[in-house]
């Protein structure tokens, strides 16, 4: 059956991204919240809040909605070691992880993640 | 990129289908709420909620999450006609829409809807652009401070040699360059007789067995003086160690040259040796003032403007570790474009790196020095000036891009 979903029911699934506070960038894919420490080499923080300067909600560009999460320039670097992954958490919980270009970090230095788009297509 | 979201997301979505009080059957699909009553044929009340009765969330089918809608036995039908969609709507909110079997029912009768799932996949994400190594605009400070050349950090600037330059970062009006894109600029100012350079210090990922597409993009002027007795003045990646010729890819020049194989030497199997000074009447070994190396034998060095900025791009695409093509652009600062892979002649068969490619997959630049110099190769340098860079020789660089693409052809682009 086609199926189609009011803007208002992915957008609510995509304000609960928008409600993460700090972006870590990882050297392995966390399983949790908890598990964000172990393996963050960099983090920074993230403005909550759809249209408040890092996320954006917006048509899909295939369907249904979908967010932006703007790129995150110079974060510094905290711990040495192989970006993999960008994980976005609120105080609490892990929210979403998504992989990245592995590339080498090292402390002191700093890393850029660019901007990136999670769209939620229409229901099948 | 790969993508896992939280559960937690996708069911604030599904939390609001199951916010749902009414399923009605329609006649058509309505556009939104109040286009309901339009259409309808017959409704039915739902208990909201998951775990109420009427809604269930669980794991998605194939990624994601769902809800199921539970089935709706005997619902009486309030209008006759030809019933095609199934909406779920909240009494202010049309929330969710579904096609049914198409089936004439009658006013007065029943009309059961059998359950259903709405299933919200995990997202997939989208790279705007492509991935972002660093972005050099030298914003962090004027001045010839550490600091200040490597803006702050973003990039991981070498001044190296024998202290044969002064690399300051300066105003953008003092070379124009306010009128043409952000940031300051970098001036690389050649002062005494011997060799030194800035170096872009790892901008990439090693090459490894996975194909990549490098792409750095960089403005450049000639402020003043003739660079005609150097080596290599501009910007250049080292390919290979001098024991087998030395070869150097040449950013600004666009050309690969080798170095110590000296001018004309031969060419091994995988060499490449585009035009270049052979015919330029300069000293020095590689004399190669400022300027793109002409398509035709004999024509000297078409120069470019001094005092004018130019776009150069560059893509080098890594099928492995060790084996690339190099696409070398320049514009003019209009947008224009100059000179491309097709416009680098080879020295002796005077065919274009473009050609090269064409002719066989198997053409391709072979980097060897993965050993000695491993890192070499991603380190891009600004001024190496070897014989007599005293010339006062005053050059700029401004608003360095370095990014992982997707293509051979995915350039970055001007500055916006």
């Amino acid at each position: 059956m086609a199926k189609s979903i009011s803007n208002t029911v992915l957008d609510a699934a995509l304000a609960v991204i928008a409600t993460a506070i700090t972006m870590h960038v990882t050297s392995a894919e966390p399983a949790n919240f908890a598990g964000v420490a172990a393996v963050s080499l960099a983090d920074v923080t993230l403005t909550a809040g759809d249209g408040n300067g890092d996320y954006t909600i917006a048509d899909g560009d295939t369907s249904g909605r979908k967010i932006t999460v703007a790129q995150q320039a110079d974060i510094p670097i905290d711990a040495s070691g192989t970006a993999t992954h960008v994980a976005l958490v609120t105080a609490d919980t892990l929210i979403l992880v998504t992989t990245c270009t592995s590339q080498a970090l090292t402390s002191g230095g700093t890393v850029t993640v660019p901007a990136f788009d999670d769209e939620l297509a229409d229901p099948a | 990129m790969g993508l896992a979201i939280a559960d937690g997301v996708l069911d604030a979505a599904l939390g609001q289908v199951a916010s749902g009080t009414r399923l009605t059957v329609c006649s058509a699909e309505p556009a939104n709420f109040a286009g309901i009553a339009a259409v309808l044929l017959a409704e039915v009340t739902l208990t909201a909620g998951d775990g109420n009765g009427d809604y269930v969330i669980s794991d998605g089918d194939a990624s994601g999450r769902k809800v199921r809608v539970a089935g709706q036995s005997a619902i009486p039908v309030d209008a006759t006609g030809t019933a095609t969609h199934v909406a779920i709507d909240d009494g202010t909110t049309l929330l969710a829409v579904t096609t049914c079997d198409s089936a004439a029912i009658t006013s007065g009768g029943n009309v059961s809807v059998p359950a259903f799932d709405l299933e919200v996949g995990d997202p997939e994400a989208e790279e705007t652009g492509g991935t972002l190594l660093a972005d050099v605009q030298w914003t962090t400070a004027l001045g010839s401070s550490q600091t200040a050349t490597s803006d702050g950090g973003v990039a991981t600037i070498d001044e190296g040699g024998t202290g044969g330059q002064v690399l300051a970062v300066e105003a953008p009006a003092t070379y124009g360059w306010d009128a043409h894109g952000p940031g300051n600029v970098l001036s690389i100012l050649q002062t005494v007789d011997s060799w030194g350079h800035c170096r872009f210090d790892n901008m990439f990922p090693l090459p490894t067995s996975t194909e990549r597409f490098w792409a750095m993009r960089f403005y450049h002027l000639v402020e003043s003086g003739v660079d005609s007795n150097q080596d290599h003045p501009h910007c250049l990646w080292p390919v290979s160690t001098a024991s087998d010729g030395g070869h150097v890819i040449e950013a600004v020049h666009l050309a690969i040259v080798v170095t110590s194989g000296g001018v004309g030497a031969s060419l091994g199997p995988t060499e490449w040796l585009p035009r270049h000074s052979a015919n330029f009447n300069g000293a020095g070994t590689n004399p190669f003032p400022f300027g793109v190396v002409p398509k035709t034998s004999g024509g000297g060095i078409i120069p470019f403007d001094k005092g004018a900025w130019y776009r150069f791009e560059h893509i080098f695409h890594w099928f492995n570790a060790t084996e690339f093509r190099w696409y070398p652009r320049a514009y003019n600062i209009a947008g224009d474009l100059l000179y491309d892979v097709y416009d680098l002649k080879h020295t002796d068969t005077n065919d274009s790196l473009g050609d090269w490619y064409d002719a066989s997959p198997a053409n391709r630049i072979t980097r060897s020095d993965t050993t000695a110099n491993p890192n070499d190769i991603r380190a891009p340098t600004f001024g190496r000036g070897q014989t007599n860079p005293n010339s006062g020789f005053h050059y700029c660089v401004a608003a360095a891009r370095f990014e992982l693409r997707s293509a051979a052809d995915d350039f970055i682009g001007p500055v916006t």
